[in-house]
């Protein structure tokens, strides 16, 4: 009973604050009917996978998450946090399409630079997180004073 | 309408008649249908397919080209509007610079800080249309998906941003999804996010192939189609419709809009099929500069297997197996191939045990420490990337004509139709190999005494073959729903309805393209001529799809039913023949030669047919 009780209350709750929220759509002239607003502001699916939601993307100044870029200096712990297992299993293997973009993402695209972290690949798994990964990452490419 | 008369009063004659007449012609040309989206509709009435009216200046402007294009005009001199970021300028950076030129109005600029930040951060050389191929198993996804991918640079990366067009859509039943989704119930939105967020959704969590058409767009159709975006998210919505205004027709109207020379999404008047949006491009002249292929992860893996000697695989099981420990193991071969075998065992059972977790970790160590890195052949020379593009697959509709002579009938004329999509004597390339999804599908046939009647219609059937390997065992399955003849002798060529389900193992053979396959069946159907009015019958049986060259491609099934209510004097068991032989011509036409048989065991009247089509895709 209790639980329905939360339940409720937080659906309720969420109808009340998407009631206030005006600048729910998309900026200039968006108009959705009141039906729609509340599905706009749902769990997103495409068509065939289910989307989890993300950190580290923008929102413009018209606040409108469809135009979500991610913020410059959040690229390298957004790219290590989406593309983590990809990224760890290429570091092991001394390549990839992942390394190459995470490399770009942190501004040192050299040969240098994926050796090195494969070399130290031990101590960055020991870290268990994306975070981990990019401190670890920094540290490296600084001692390597690498340029993009 | 008020407003404009008002208007004109403050307006010089001259120059308002002017505005019409220009209007009058410029809001009939192609770039203003495909900027504003307009369409006639299933009425013949000219009506855009944006839904939200934020996207219109003039009350009509969902009708009327002509007072949409004169409100827009007046609404970008409009001074009186607040010059900042919500003036329409800035809301429609494509409308705004395409009436600047039809117009020649030079009205006093507004700083657009908003969409000039947004075009900075996204830098676009090219545009890349990406399509999602089928997966394993699951044959309702051969249609696939379609997005776009927006390039920063000649060297394409995987940081680029990815467009798309999909649902809104709440967790609702699957039955009030299905009908919100058929009749536009939720809301569609171009949605951005980096390419490697949707390569993590395709090929890694659905293990699809990605292929990737790289499109010939001068910089001033990329600029246009990035402004258009911009103008389609902030000021409109579209009604998703699942089968025709779906996620590939709205990338068609982008890709319109950006370059109204191409004409792309007319065709799709009942349906939308994201590989026949994919297929329109291709044939369009000089459109598609170049196409990639992207391997689903289950196809890296088999590759790296597959490179494996005997004993390379042996010792690669056992590291994978935690039999030996990866210290043993120096071989950065090996070592990856565990660690994929590994990784896609997860992907698969989408729980791994905390010690399977430790394992590989410990492999991924072993092979940082071996360090250097392996060579693989590129994956175009090990698979045969040419015949599996989907574009260059047959069309979805088929149309047939056939003569032939059934034991118990006589000869006749068969008319068929398919609505969709693939069978197992249709050529393969493009489609999943050895394959079935067929909807829609009916046949009509004729005899001398000029009667026509219906021979089946099957709603739907779909065979999923699983060919057993030495790293992957999964069962084959098949299903079906179809309305049909009986000449097996239960009754006198009774309409019967039935429903049949299968499953089973499939195997391939190293010597040539052939598939073998044994099933289990079980068959429920009604129809006045048998006893009791329905039959139900498991079954077991047998079958081979041999592809023997481009053109010819043979298949033979045969399956032993039993009947479990038959009348006494019927006979209990049903043999069931089915062979097949197609010859096919440039994936346009097929001649097709096809015989069944019936026989109730012990029964010395078998009766067959055999039949000679015609068909053509379309």
């Amino acid at each position: 009973m209790f639980k329905f009780v939360l339940v409720a209350a937080l659906v309720l709750g969420s109808f009340a604050a998407l009631a206030d929220d005006t600048s729910d759509g998309c900026g200039l002239g968006w108009q959705v009917t009141k039906k729609k607003t509340f599905s706009a502001t749902t769990t997103r699916f495409t068509t065939n996978a289910f989307v989890p939601p993300t950190f580290g993307m923008t929102s413009g100044t018209i606040g409108c998450e469809q135009h979500a870029l991610v913020k410059a200096d959040m690229k390298p712990l957004h790219y290590a946090d989406a593309n983590y297992e990809n990224l760890m299993t290429e570091i092991a293997q001394g390549q990839g399409e992942y390394l190459t973009g995470f490399a770009a993402a942190m501004g040192c695209s050299s040969e240098a630079f994926s050796s090195a972290l494969q070399s130290n690949f031990s101590e960055i798994v020991e870290g268990k997180t994306p975070a981990d990964l990019v401190r670890k990452a920094r540290t490296i490419a600084n001692s390597l004073n690498c340029q993009a | 309408m008020k407003i404009f008369f008002l208007l004109v009063l403050f307006i010089p004659s001259a120059f308002s008649a002017t505005v019409e007449e220009i209007a009058d012609k410029a809001s009939q040309s192609r770039e203003w249908y495909t900027l504003m989206h307009y369409r006639r509709n299933a009425f013949f009435r000219i009506e855009s397919e944006a839904d939200g009216e934020g996207f219109f200046f003039s009350e009509d402007g969902k009708h009327d080209p002509q007072a949409e294009m004169i409100a827009s005009v007046k609404a970008f001199q409009d001074e009186s509007r607040p010059a900042d970021i919500r003036h329409p300028q800035c809301a429609f950076p494509a409308r705004f610079q395409y009436l600047k030129k039809v117009f020649s109005i030079d009205p006093k600029p507004v700083e657009c800080k908003d969409y000039q930040w947004w075009r900075e951060n996204l830098p676009a050389q090219s545009v890349t249309v990406i399509f999602a191929s089928y997966y394993a198993n699951n044959p309702a996804s051969i249609f696939g998906h379609t997005f776009l991918r927006i390039n920063s640079s000649d060297k394409k990366s995987i940081s680029d941003y990815g467009v798309d067009f999909s649902a809104l859509t709440t967790t609702e039943s699957g039955v009030i999804f299905a009908i919100r989704g058929v009749f536009g119930g939720y809301t569609g939105q171009f949605n951005m996010k980096p390419y490697y967020m949707k390569l993590n959704e395709y090929i890694e969590n659905e293990n699809r192939d990605l292929w990737e058409y790289d499109l010939n767009l001068t910089p001033e159709q990329v600029d246009r189609l990035l402004a258009h975006i911009w103008e389609l998210q902030k000021n409109t919505y579209f009604d998703y419709y699942f089968f025709r205004e779906n996620c590939s027709y709205q990338l068609l109207t982008l890709l319109e809009a950006a370059n109204p020379d191409w004409v792309l999404s007319k065709e799709f008047d009942f349906e939308t099929i994201p590989v026949d949006t994919v297929k329109v491009l291709s044939k369009k002249k000089n459109a598609i500069k170049d196409v990639h292929y992207r391997p689903a992860f289950k196809k890296t893996v088999t590759q790296r297997l597959s490179g494996l000697s005997q004993s390379e695989h042996l010792q690669m099981k056992s590291l994978a197996k935690g039999k030996i420990a990866p210290e043993e193991v120096t071989d950065a071969k090996i070592l990856e191939a565990a660690i994929a075998d590994l990784r896609y065992e997860r992907f698969e059972e989408k729980k791994f045990s905390e010690d399977q977790e430790a394992r590989l970790k410990s492999i991924l160590i072993q092979r940082a420490k071996v360090g250097g890195k392996v060579e693989y052949p590129d994956v175009r020379e090990t698979l045969p990337v040419r015949k599996m593009r989907p574009d260059l697959s047959h069309n979805s509709q088929k149309y047939g004509l056939g003569y032939g002579n059934n034991a118990s009938m006589g000869r006749y004329t068969e008319l068929s139709m398919r609505a969709a999509l693939h069978d197992l004597l249709d050529q393969d390339p493009g489609y999943p190999r050895n394959s079935l999804l067929e909807m829609a599908k009916l046949k009509l046939r004729s005899q001398k005494t000029n009667n026509i009647y219906v021979e089946e219609i099957k709603y739907g059937e779909a065979f999923s073959l699983f060919p057993v390997t030495r790293d992957e065992f999964k069962w084959s399955w098949r299903a079906a729903g179809r309305s049909y003849r009986v000449y097996d002798g239960t009754c006198n060529r009774c309409l019967s309805h039935q429903f049949r389900t299968g499953f089973g193992m499939a195997y391939t053979s190293p010597f040539a393209d052939l598939d073998l396959y044994s099933m289990i069946y079980l068959t429920g159907e009604a129809s006045k001529g048998f006893y009791r009015g329905y039959r139900i019958a498991p079954g077991a049986g047998l079958g081979a799809i041999w592809t023997m060259s481009e053109q010819f491609k043979f298949h033979y099934d045969f399956e032993l039913a039993h009947d479990l209510n038959r009348a006494d004097y019927i006979r209990a068991n049903r043999l069931i023949h089915d062979v097949g032989l197609s010859f096919n011509m440039n994936l346009v036409h097929e001649l097709r030669l096809t015989g069944r048989s019936w026989l109730a065991v012990k029964d010395k009247n078998a009766v067959d047919e055999i039949q000679l089509t015609y068909s053509f895709y379309y």
